[in-house]
């Protein structure tokens, strides 16, 4: 019915097509015109960093200092670390793929506040201006940790970078508020809690995280920068405050972070798993309540950063034992998404290998991570390059590049194009040897003994660094052609159709790119969107017959 | 890769035994996990790929027996990880009784090492230990072999990490409070020493040794080192055992390094980072070493350590009288 109507109408065009104009995109508050800006912004952002991160890795081929210069080396990885967590990861899959994706799944015109979308959009900008500010004035060397007297006695524009931090913050937390009131009120008719797409379960945890978190982070910051500006002691000894407090602070926010970046993740891979083994997800309930339980677990961990820090055996015992129990959910989270694979239809798209990728980095990040959490261990691989390694494969090749992965599985809804698939696969095995090539050597040197941020080493590490650097850089390479297919394909590729990978979450029901107002009708749903054998709409019939 | 050898330097210390089986333990059981779940994964993409002619009647959506097993099994293997490792780890920390005390001070870049019951002071800056090294005497800190140590640690300025790999020990030094582990070196020998807490410009070089003695040769250094303690003070040995020299030069070698050259610097007219001028008498320069960042000169950081309390009036006058002397007529007098 609804196809002999459309072919009437004139076709509409599609959010791409409009309007015109940079006001257009500068002031919508079309979440997918929003979700586009921040792809942009956030792209240039993770350049910077990675630029950043290519300057430690060669000043780090040879022991010796020579590239830069000590107090460079310091300041090259702290903004690396800062730009990467502030303005790439922590943003990036619930602003971009989030925001694109979120309503379309729910069949809903926009988000529950579009107006308070583009907010987050311009708060996220006048931040990641304020810390890049800081980086132009000078710049920073606190790492991105910002620690204790030492940030509150070093030069430098450390105050702006705060306020930077500050003001992200707030960007963060208007976009979770945005996505759990538009989870909670504009559900489609039929979408019943236990049939909502899992990435957004996962967005649901992520942005009940942000809410709750961020606060913390911005008191802190803001207390370091009353600290700094007028010489109140809180954290600083020689004004009778407390460092290891600020630890407490820090990490109190800084480790749900951390679920704040991987949490997407998890909802990007369960989409895809589902819909590029063209079947039923395994253990939905699993998955859904294990995002949740590490929402919350994970939002009481925050000590596990400090064993060595000198806070009581009692806290570190306590710490330790918590963050045992949130590898579990973790566990059945990876079993699941293996599971689908039995008895599905496995396409070898580009979205897949990002699956394989993923599942095979964050098994890595995630036991080393359990290495990690045992207290006699910790203490001999606390601040050495083991856990530089293990924070690389959850961060980058779980979150990052999970997120990635994800790009392109909706690329083609996004613009309509699809990027030349087989580029994509060889170009996502590269991606995945090179990232193994540069952080599987710093496990090794970690647990030999290399401390972090060094900017000079002791002879004996140095082949294994230069390993990794050579690694790092056709890391680098590689995703920089990855990047370049893409765009090419957002403008050049070739035409995708409305549902190019077969799925059955409601995204995939409307026009490539979506309408300004994504669906001409509204939508409604009988089953979760991975009912590819029809179990669930049959059992829906039979109790449909039965009532009657 | 299944050699404790490959991942870490031998362990020489008692206190910390059940290290190196536990990293061995988690990372057979993460071998055993990679094999079974990538391998499941290779498996399953491989059979049921799209053009495989297969069986796909009705894949399961969930399996109870199969979910419960994967939550148990991991709960019950990280069970017995948290068990090993907290049990080690308060070994670790609680120190045994009847310990030799070591007082460790970090600061901006160099450990200091006090032996209170000994009465002794071990400076371990760059160049102290580049001298030791080279005259065979031992560096860094100090200990003798199969002999308890309890670790004192404090620091006078920014965070800083008593890190030795091979003893698997790693301890913050925090400014204005105490944190304590300890160890029981097993072998003699010398092993590095480095600091894992980011503090600055010098992080990396605030590296040094730990030398394993026997006992004897434990008690003959602390008698030499009692009583070189007790020889007149020399300014130019203070200079380099107070880590001056790591940021500070002293010859005519043109621009200083951290802080500013001390070449010629007695009555110097020095510009301030406040825009005042200060000729460099007596009183500024102890007023520099005792509160050094009350009058910073233009173009350096407020980076330096306090020495208020940490040298007595005699030392701080020798050091004065030799700073004098640096490039005047009048060499410095002993």
């Amino acid at each position: 019915m609804s196809t002999e109507t459309e072919a009437v109408e004139a076709p509409e065009p599609s959010y791409l097509a409009a309007h015109r104009g940079w006001k257009s995109w500068a002031f919508s508050v079309d979440h997918k015109r929003i979700a586009v800006m921040y792809l942009v912004a956030t792209t240039l952002f993770m350049i910077a960093g990675g630029v950043m991160a290519g300057l430690v890795r060669i000043e780090l081929f040879t022991a010796a200092g020579d590239l830069l210069d000590a107090d460079q080396y310091n300041r090259a990885f702290t903004l690396h670390g800062s730009i990467m967590v502030f303005l790439v990861i922590i943003p990036a899959a619930p602003a971009v793929l989030g925001n694109f994706v979120l309503p379309l799944m729910l069949g809903a015109r926009d988000v529950a506040f579009p107006k308070l979308n583009l907010a987050s959009f311009h708060v996220y900008m006048l931040g990641a201006s304020m810390l890049l500010m800081a980086m132009v004035l000078g710049s920073f060397d606190t790492g991105w940790t910002f620690y204790t007297p030492y940030s509150s006695t070093t030069v430098g524009p450390v105050a702006w970078a705060l306020t930077g931090v500050f003001i992200l913050g707030f960007s963060s937390i208007l976009t979770g508020l945005n996505f759990i009131v538009t989870i909670h009120k504009m559900r489609p008719p039929g979408m019943t809690w236990l049939r909502l797409p899992l990435m957004l379960w996962s967005m649901y945890a992520t942005s009940a995280v942000q809410i709750l978190a961020t606060p913390v982070l911005a008191i802190t910051v803001l207390l370091l920068i009353i600290e700094r500006s007028i010489g109140i002691g809180i954290f600083d000894p020689t004004l009778g405050g407390d460092p290891v407090l600020f630890q407490h602070f820090f990490w109190f926010y800084s480790h749900p972070a951390v679920y704040i970046m991987i949490l997407p993740a998890f909802g990007i891979v369960s989409e895809m798993v589902a819909v590029h083994s063209q079947r039923s997800i395994f253990g939905y309930k699993g998955i859904a309540g294990s995002s949740l339980a590490i929402a919350i677990v994970g939002s009481l961990v925050w000590g596990h950063h400090m064993f060595t820090s000198g806070q009581s055996i009692y806290s570190s015992v306590l710490f330790s034992f918590l963050t045992f129990f949130i590898a579990v959910p973790t566990a059945i989270k990876v079993f699941s998404w293996v599971a689908t694979m039995y008895k599905g239809r496995i396409q070898f798209t580009p979205p897949m290998m990002y699956v394989f990728s993923f599942l095979a980095l964050f098994m890595i990040g995630g036991l080393t991570g359990v290495v990690l959490g045992a207290l006699s261990i910790d203490v001999h691989l606390h601040d050495t390059y083991y856990v530089v390694a293990h924070f690389h494969y959850v961060m980058m090749g779980g979150a990052i590049l999970t997120y990635i992965g994800g790009l392109h599985h909706w690329w083609p809804k996004m613009f309509g194009r699809m990027y030349p698939m087989r580029l994509a696969n060889i170009t996502s095995a590269l991606v995945f040897i090179s990232f193994n090539l540069t952080f599987l050597p710093m496990f090794v040197v970690g647990s030999r003994g290399m401390p972090r941020r060094y900017y000079e080493y002791i002879a004996s590490f140095e082949s294994l660094n230069q390993i990794a650097t050579v690694g790092a850089i056709c890391l680098g390479a590689s995703l920089f052609v990855t990047l370049g297919y893409l765009i090419y394909g957002a403008f050049r590729g070739e035409i995708a159709s409305e549902n190019p990978w077969n799925a059955k979450s409601l995204e995939w029901q409307t026009a490539s790119p979506p309408i300004e107002h994504n669906f001409h009708y509204q939508p409604t749903v009988s089953s979760t969107p991975y009912d590819y054998d029809g179990a669930e709409a049959e059992e829906e019939q039979k109790v449909a017959e039965a009532s009657k | 890769m299944f050699d404790p050898r490959f991942w870490m330097p031998e362990s020489v210390n008692a206190l910390a035994e059940g290290t190196d089986s536990l990293f061995m333990f988690i990372l057979w059981v993460s071998v055993i996990s990679m094999v079974i779940v990538c391998g499941a994964m290779i498996v399953l993409a491989i059979r049921y790929r799209a053009s495989a002619d297969v069986s796909r009647d009705r894949p399961p959506r969930d399996h109870l027996g199969l979910e419960v097993t994967w939550t148990l099994v991991p709960t019950a293997i990280l069970g017995v990880i948290f068990f090993w490792g907290t049990r080690d780890y308060v070994r670790m920390t609680v120190p045994e009784p009847d310990s030799m005390e070591i007082r460790v001070m970090g600061q901006k870049w160099f450990w200091t090492f006090d032996y209170p019951e000994q009465g002794i002071r071990l400076q371990a800056t760059e160049e102290v230990d580049a001298k030791n090294a080279s005259e065979g005497k031992p560096v860094g800190l100090v200990v003798p072999v199969d002999t308890p140590v309890r670790l004192v640690g404090s620091s006078t300025d920014v965070l800083h990490s008593v890190f030795i790999p091979s003893f698997r020990m790693k301890k913050d030094v925090v400014p204005n409070r105490y944190t304590t582990t300890g160890f029981r070196a097993t072998e003699e020998g010398v092993y590095d020493l480095f600091c894992t807490e980011y503090c600055g410009t010098k992080h990396s070089n605030m590296i040094t040794k730990v030398t394993v003695l026997s006992k004897a040769e434990f008690e003959s250094f602390v008698e030499a080192a009692q009583e070189a303690a007790s020889g007149p003070v020399d300014g130019a040995t203070l200079f380099a055992s107070s880590g001056c020299a790591g940021c500070h030069t002293v010859a005519d070698v043109g621009a200083g390094g951290i802080g500013p050259a001390l070449y010629q610097v007695f009555g110097r007219e020095e510009r301030l980072t406040t825009g005042e001028t200060v000729v460099v008498d007596e009183n500024y320069l102890r007023e520099s070493i005792e509160n050094p960042v009350a009058k910073v000169v233009e173009g350096y950081g407020p980076v330096m350590p306090s020495y208020a309390g940490r040298l007595s009036e005699e030392e701080l006058t020798a050091l004065i009288v030799y700073l004098k002397g640096l490039g005047s007529d009048k060499e410095a007098p002993i």
